[in-house]
């Protein structure tokens, strides 16, 4: 039972991210983004990492895909114009990376022998996080909170409208 | 061979999709002609990266691979939105997002 479940994430995870290749239309590609974000954040519930699986949902799939899906709203969706051939160009290119990445698969096993025991358990605790983030990466916390800062007031700045400045400046 | 390592390994069977979207999304921002589609190729790169951390961080029981799962988010979320802004901005000058048009550096 689990292993189709992981089959079926899998399954929506890559297919979803092939179809933001293939399909025609911006509208129709954040959906099958929605689709594939859906799929990762099923593998990480499935790896027991709960609370990121969570917050996968909610950051991605709620507030990420809002964004694309007002921006699309903003320029107007227009149609993909590419040719047939280069999409199943596209698509022999998507097979033939699976194939390498399935080929030259490193032989990942005979670390397994380190596997901790209790490593389930880790990831499912959100209070392993807030403990670890307030500790050993209280800085990148810090550079995080002022990044993410800078992104707000550079956002600002560029979507100020110039002409009106240039108005201004006349008025002067 | 490799399909039954996938599928017994615990640390493969969650690298393969990891893998998969990041070659995914690499291959959508080197063909694609669209910023949109573009963008969200990155954002797909960055959930495989994601997932590959967990993958590791599940299979160490190390809490760090976690954490900067944590940490990617917070970027994409600061990328997508100085990104959007500026495709916004740009359609608003050139009428065209489309990278066809964009070689004013080139000439």
């Amino acid at each position: 039972m689990e292993d189709f479940i992981y089959y079926a994430f899998c399954a929506m995870a890559m297919l979803g991210a092939l179809g933001v290749l293939m399909v025609r239309g911006y509208v129709n590609a954040a959906m099958s983004m929605l689709v594939s974000m859906l799929g990762v954040a099923g593998l990480m519930i499935l790896m027991k990492a709960y609370f990121l699986g969570f917050l996968m949902v909610s950051v991605y799939a709620g507030a990420v895909l809002v964004l694309f899906v007002f921006v699309v709203m903003l320029i107007g969706d227009r149609n993909d114009q590419s040719a047939l051939w280069k999409k199943i160009a596209l698509l022999i290119l998507w097979v033939l990376a699976g194939a390498v990445v399935a080929f030259f698969h490193p032989d990942l096993a005979k670390y397994s022998a380190e596997r901790n025991a209790e490593a389930t358990s880790v990831l499912s605790v959100a209070k392993n996080y807030g403990y670890s983030l307030f500790t050993t990466f209280m800085l990148p916390v810090q550079i995080a909170g002022a990044l993410l800062l800078a992104a707000m007031i550079g956002v600002m700045a560029v979507s100020k409208s110039p002409a009106r400045k240039i108005k201004n400046k006349e008025t002067l | 061979m490799t399909g039954v390592l996938i599928m017994e390994d615990s640390l493969a069977k969650f690298l393969f999709p990891a893998l998969m979207l990041f070659a995914t999304g690499l291959l959508g921002a080197m063909f694609k002609r669209n910023l949109i589609i573009i963008f969200m190729c990155v954002e797909l790169m960055l959930c495989g990266a994601m997932l590959a951390m967990l993958a590791f961080a599940s299979e160490y029981g190390d809490i760090r691979g976690g954490v900067f799962a944590f940490f990617v988010m917070t970027i994409a979320a600061a990328e997508v939105a100085v990104g959007l802004a500026i495709i916004t901005r740009l359609f608003v000058v050139d009428g065209t997002i489309s990278t066809k048009n964009m070689n004013t550096l080139g000439d």
